[in-house]
């Protein structure tokens, strides 16, 4: 497998530069760009399998560029860091299907797994017996540019965490705790690192807090907008790194 | 009297804004600092000095260590209190408006037009919102310069409904450009020469502070500001029990 390309971009030469010896380490390609124009001419030119940005930088901001990445590479994954806390900028740009946000200053060691990972563009799997939903879902997230696949039974779910790197898995509530044993128990098995968003139909607050305990849950109540669960997805990414 | 408690509070408030950009260039400036020791350490580990001296390994440890703990510290500054807050005694919205004029004294070639239309009084903290407002009155006094050739006009409109309470200031200088809009919250940025740059911040600081809604309003000609506060957030966080 050939290095990842990683593009970095930010305003700020120290963070910019030990963040491309770090990713170089780590066997990642780094590219450096002190603007999103800059970021935006280097794209022209060469091909990039994932973008890191800053926000705020002169010029336009990270999630400007985020934007206009999206109408160019609409699969591109954009991971964007920012050192103001939560900013409406940010939970925009999560819902437009951002693969995640980072605050600044982070843990580079806790960062450099989640950009592997990011380039790699894993897949969020989604489980769920009603067809026509998943695949819905599915479909409305590739069009937010995030790799995403529908299976409607047990069985495939488990053939296709086996096969596919996926890193987030949607499942209905009720399909997940069904089984002996559960279902989420046999992906955990399978993949350990998976984090989970539950749906479901009604309040079950007794079954999520069943599930609570065990490992990184994030519970939603139908109806789910597209938008909502690409913010969902960001959001799960994102706290892999935040847990200190 | 009231002159004087204003005058204290924007000290607070503009030590307290400083005081939180410091924070964050600190913190970034530390985070650089710890991945660049992050990377020697790595590079270093398996070097000869580092096998033989196992200072070199317990002392990367310890940069790393005193950083985060500094980084720790910094945040937890950042969980202090804005402003000193007093108990909010019930005021209408109109007479923290009247306040601020009063405070902001618009030279002569303006003309101010006051539609106040907000008399119910509310739990706001008086001087703070009488501050927010001539943070809004002086941004768009500073639009609006004798040079200019038409006739200047300032307008100050305030509503209220059950909900909500509202005060929309105008102005009828050149308008905000698209860049002033973007940008118009950041610290330090004036499109105005002399000017600091942080009274509309200041002014989002006590919005925020009460839960209140800062946004420029589209408008043309001249800029538009509304302020609006949401009377349950006023209620509960300034209201007494009772």
């Amino acid at each position: 497998m050939s290095a990842l390309r990683v593009l970095l971009v930010d305003d700020e030469p120290s963070h910019l530069i030990t963040l491309a010896a770090n990713l170089e380490l780590e066997g990642m390609q780094s590219f450096t760009a002190d603007s999103g124009e800059a970021a935006l001419a280097l794209m022209a030119e060469q091909c990039f399998d994932l973008v890191l940005t800053d926000v705020r930088m002169p010029g336009i901001s990270g999630v400007e560029l985020f934007r206009q990445i999206r109408q160019l590479h609409p699969e591109l994954p954009v991971v964007l860091m920012t050192g103001f806390a939560v900013e409406s900028l940010m939970e925009e740009a999560m819902r437009e299907g951002a693969f995640a946000v980072l605050a600044k200053p982070f843990d580079i060691s806790r960062v450099l797994p989640l950009l592997v990972q990011a380039g790699q563009r894993p897949t969020t799997l989604i489980i769920d017996s009603s067809q026509e939903e998943a695949a819905q879902a599915a479909e409305a997230l590739h069009k937010l540019g995030i790799r995403a696949r529908a299976v409607f039974d047990e069985a495939s779910a488990e053939q296709v965490l086996r096969d596919t790197a996926v890193d987030i898995c949607v499942v209905d509530l009720l399909m997940a705790t069904g089984g002996s044993p559960p279902l989420l128990d046999r992906m955990k098995q399978i993949n350990p690192q998976l984090a989970f968003i539950a749906i479901s139909g009604h309040d079950l607050p007794e079954l999520v807090r069943k599930l609570g305990g065990s490992g990184a849950l994030t519970w939603l109540r139908k109806p789910i907008t597209a938008s909502l669960l690409a913010r969902t997805i960001a959001a799960a990414r994102g706290s892999k790194v935040a847990r200190r | 009297m009231k002159q004087r408690q204003v005058a204290a509070l924007e000290r607070t408030l503009v030590a307290q804004e400083l005081a939180s950009l410091l924070r964050h260039d600190l913190r970034n400036k530390l985070g650089n600092v710890r991945n660049a020791a992050y990377y020697i350490r790595r590079r270093v580990e398996q070097s000869e000095a580092a096998l033989k001296d196992p200072r070199v390994g317990a002392f990367f440890k310890l940069i790393d260590d005193e950083l985060g703990a500094a980084s720790e510290l910094i945040v937890a500054g950042l969980g202090q209190k804005d402003a000193a807050s007093q108990p909010a005694e019930p005021v209408p919205l109109d007479s923290c408006i009247q306040d601020a004029l009063e405070l902001a004294a618009p030279p002569a070639h303006v003309q101010v037009r006051l539609d106040l239309h907000a008399p119910t009084p509310h739990p706001f903290q008086a001087a703070e919102v009488a501050l927010l407002v001539r943070y809004l009155i002086e941004n768009a006094l500073e639009a609006m310069p004798a040079s200019a050739p038409s006739e200047q006009v300032l307008t100050l409109r305030s509503a209220e409904d059950p909900d909500q309470v509202s005060l929309t200031v105008s102005d009828t200088g050149p308008g905000l450009s698209a860049e002033a809009v973007k940008r118009a919250f950041e610290p330090f940025f004036s499109e105005k020469p002399g000017h600091s740059g942080l009274g509309l911040r200041l002014a989002r600081r006590i919005a925020a502070h009460h839960g209140a809604e800062l946004r420029i309003a589209e408008s043309a000609p001249g800029a538009t500001l509304v302020v609006t506060f949401a009377i349950a957030s006023l209620r509960s966080l300034h209201g007494q029990d009772s």
